[in-house]
């Protein structure tokens, strides 16, 4: 489905927060995605890089979960639920599949350099199945995803719920307001958004493409003149950012649940092999997702206890991705 | 040198709630935020002069407006998406209205209003609009003087008093806990004899402010040191 940031008539019948409050403090909400939601999805849990060797060995994120991704012998992904982080705790040298003797083992799949983890191997349906056109030009641009590799990482932790965080990233209008300096240069009114199962996309383009770029990454082989100009802000279902800027860097930014009222944004940037990001650029992505997006939720999760805390109306194109996003949880959550 | 005893004493009920020094609402526009229970709450000065209390929450979708403590004009902007309030409590911006919001009528999403008390110079807010009077709530009488007069700006968290007994200038401590605000009332009764202090710590903004006020009976003034927000054990 695809849908036009700014129709001359919007249409439909009212857009709503459907989630209660309870979903954004309750041990028992959060218990029951730990549960329900996140072992039900092929999770993003690290990149072909992280573990290039055998021996190699990473922790990704599984919801609150932590799997356990390593390389065995004959150069194999192997992954393993590790919900008492065991491995980290001990901090092998190394680490070979026969290491995680007791752990459960999970379904582990790639897609474009990004590895995927699943925690009931017994129902997972195909990853390119479960990621649809998601891997399209439409979504996530041409880039050549596996030629990039890790220039930079930072980790947030947020006083909010994880939800609080994605419904920021696919709220379009705060773009407007809370981003009007940060990202005054983009045109929202022309944003295009798509979804394709439970993901979802958006694109826009820079009014100044000469403004559009992050200067201190060279353009990544291959792009185009019109994707440099671009900025890519997806969702792969149910907590898994992952944008595009001006043709020179691609970045996911896992938001992992830590607490029914926390979260921890693990925020991994990748682009040309040998390529540096400047302060100044760190800066400015700190700025957005941080400073501005991350301000925006724990100020929420400042109210969302009160008995009086309620949402009203929601922009009728501009938040609609939000009820969205609500439905497909209670599709899983009841 | 006595040590003032423990402060004790039930909460103030119905929500009210520490907010503030008058001193620190003095012009139009000005506010400051506290907590009503679980409810955060903001004190504004309206551009009619009138102290009023609300929810500090954009009926939009429900975030925090205010932090802190300081001036907010003559409206109250959520710095989210810019719907926009006025100091009475009145929606009068929705920015894209007429394309997102068809339909919605702004009078229907008013800031939710609470109560509001002026005592010995200090302001407290209640959520609750129609909390019995402040007053009938103490559990001895407070009565208005000059001396009880206090200018509260401290911080949020537990951090102690130091300040001097009466006639003799021998430091004592009072061992405030700002996260239980309404200690700080009660503990206006729980002094010795002699002592009736008012302690104001309304801004929650630890950043901006560094000293305390306090004025006891005894006419005494004196300045009490607040920790930086990393001393504080919140």
């Amino acid at each position: 489905m695809t849908i036009t940031a700014a129709p001359e008539t919007p249409a439909g019948p009212p857009v709503r927060y459907l989630l209660p409050a309870e979903a954004y403090f309750s041990a028992q909400w959060y218990e029951r995605e730990q549960q329900l939601l996140f072992p039900a999805h092929w999770a993003l849990i690290g990149y072909a890089t992280d573990v290039q060797s055998p021996g190699d060995w990473y922790v990704g994120y599984c919801g609150a979960t932590p799997v356990v991704l390593c390389r065995d012998s004959e150069g194999a992904l192997r992954a393993f639920a590790d919900p008492d982080d065991s491995i980290s705790a001990s901090q092998p040298t190394r680490l070979m599949a026969a290491d995680c003797a007791g752990l459960t083992e999970c379904a582990v799949d790639t897609w474009a350099g990004v590895i995927f983890a699943h925690l009931r191997p017994e129902t997972a349906p195909p990853l390119m199945t479960w990621l649809g056109t998601f891997p399209s030009e439409a979504f996530v641009g041409l880039f050549p995803f596996e030629d990039l590799v890790g220039i930079d990482r930072t980790q947030w932790d947020l006083d909010c719920n994880w939800k609080f965080y994605i419904e920021n990233h696919i709220d379009i209008y705060h773009l407007w307001y809370l981003h009007e300096k940060s990202l005054g240069n983009f045109d929202h009114h022309g944003l295009t958004c798509r979804s394709t199962g439970p993901h979802w996309s958006c694109v826009e383009a820079a009014k100044d493409p000469t403004l559009a770029r992050r200067e201190s990454l060279p353009r990544i082989p291959g792009v185009t003149d019109v994707e440099a100009t671009l900025i890519r802000a997806n969702l792969l279902f149910p907590n898994v950012p992952w944008t595009s800027t001006s043709g020179n860097a691609v970045t996911t930014y896992q938001v992992i649940p830590t607490g029914p009222e926390t979260c921890r944004l693990d925020f991994r940037l990748r682009a040309v092999p040998g390529s540096v990001i400047s302060d100044e650029d760190r800066a400015n992505g700190r700025q957005i997702l941080y400073a501005e997006d991350g301000y925006a939720c724990e100020q929420m999760q400042r109210v969302v206890r009160a008995p009086q805390f309620g949402v009203g109306p929601l922009a009728q194109v501009h938040e609609r991705p939000i009820m969205e996003f609500h439905q497909n949880l209670l599709t899983l959550l009841g | 040198m006595t040590p003032y005893p423990p402060m004790q004493g039930a909460p103030i009920q119905h929500g009210w709630t520490l907010a503030g020094s008058a001193s620190a609402l003095d012009r139009p526009g000005s506010f400051v935020t506290c907590e009503s229970g679980l409810t955060p709450m903001l004190v504004v000065r309206g551009q009619d002069g009138a102290l009023r209390a609300f929810v500090n929450m954009c009926r939009h979708r429900g975030m925090a407006l205010l932090q802190g403590c300081g001036e907010t004009g003559k409206s109250i902007t959520c710095p989210y998406h810019a719907w926009r309030f006025d100091t009475t409590g009145a929606l009068r911006v929705i920015p894209q209205r007429a394309t997102q919001f068809p339909g919605v009528d702004r009078a229907d999403w008013s800031l939710i209003p609470g109560a509001v008390a002026e005592l010995a110079g200090l302001i407290f807010a209640s959520a609750e609009p129609s909390a019995p009077a402040l007053p009938d709530l103490l559990p001895v009488a407070w009565t208005e003087s000059d001396e009880a007069a206090a200018r509260a700006e401290g911080a949020a968290g537990t951090f102690e008093l130091e300040f001097p007994g009466p006639g003799e200038r021998v430091s004592s401590r009072l061992t405030v806990d700002v996260r239980q605000q309404q200690l700080v009332a009660v503990a206006t009764t729980g002094s010795p004899a002699g002592y009736h202090v008012s302690v104001g710590v309304g801004c929650a903004d630890e950043a901006d402010l560094a000293s305390t006020l306090v004025r006891v009976r005894a006419g005494l003034t004196v300045d009490v040191s607040v920790p930086q927000h990393e001393e504080l054990s919140v």
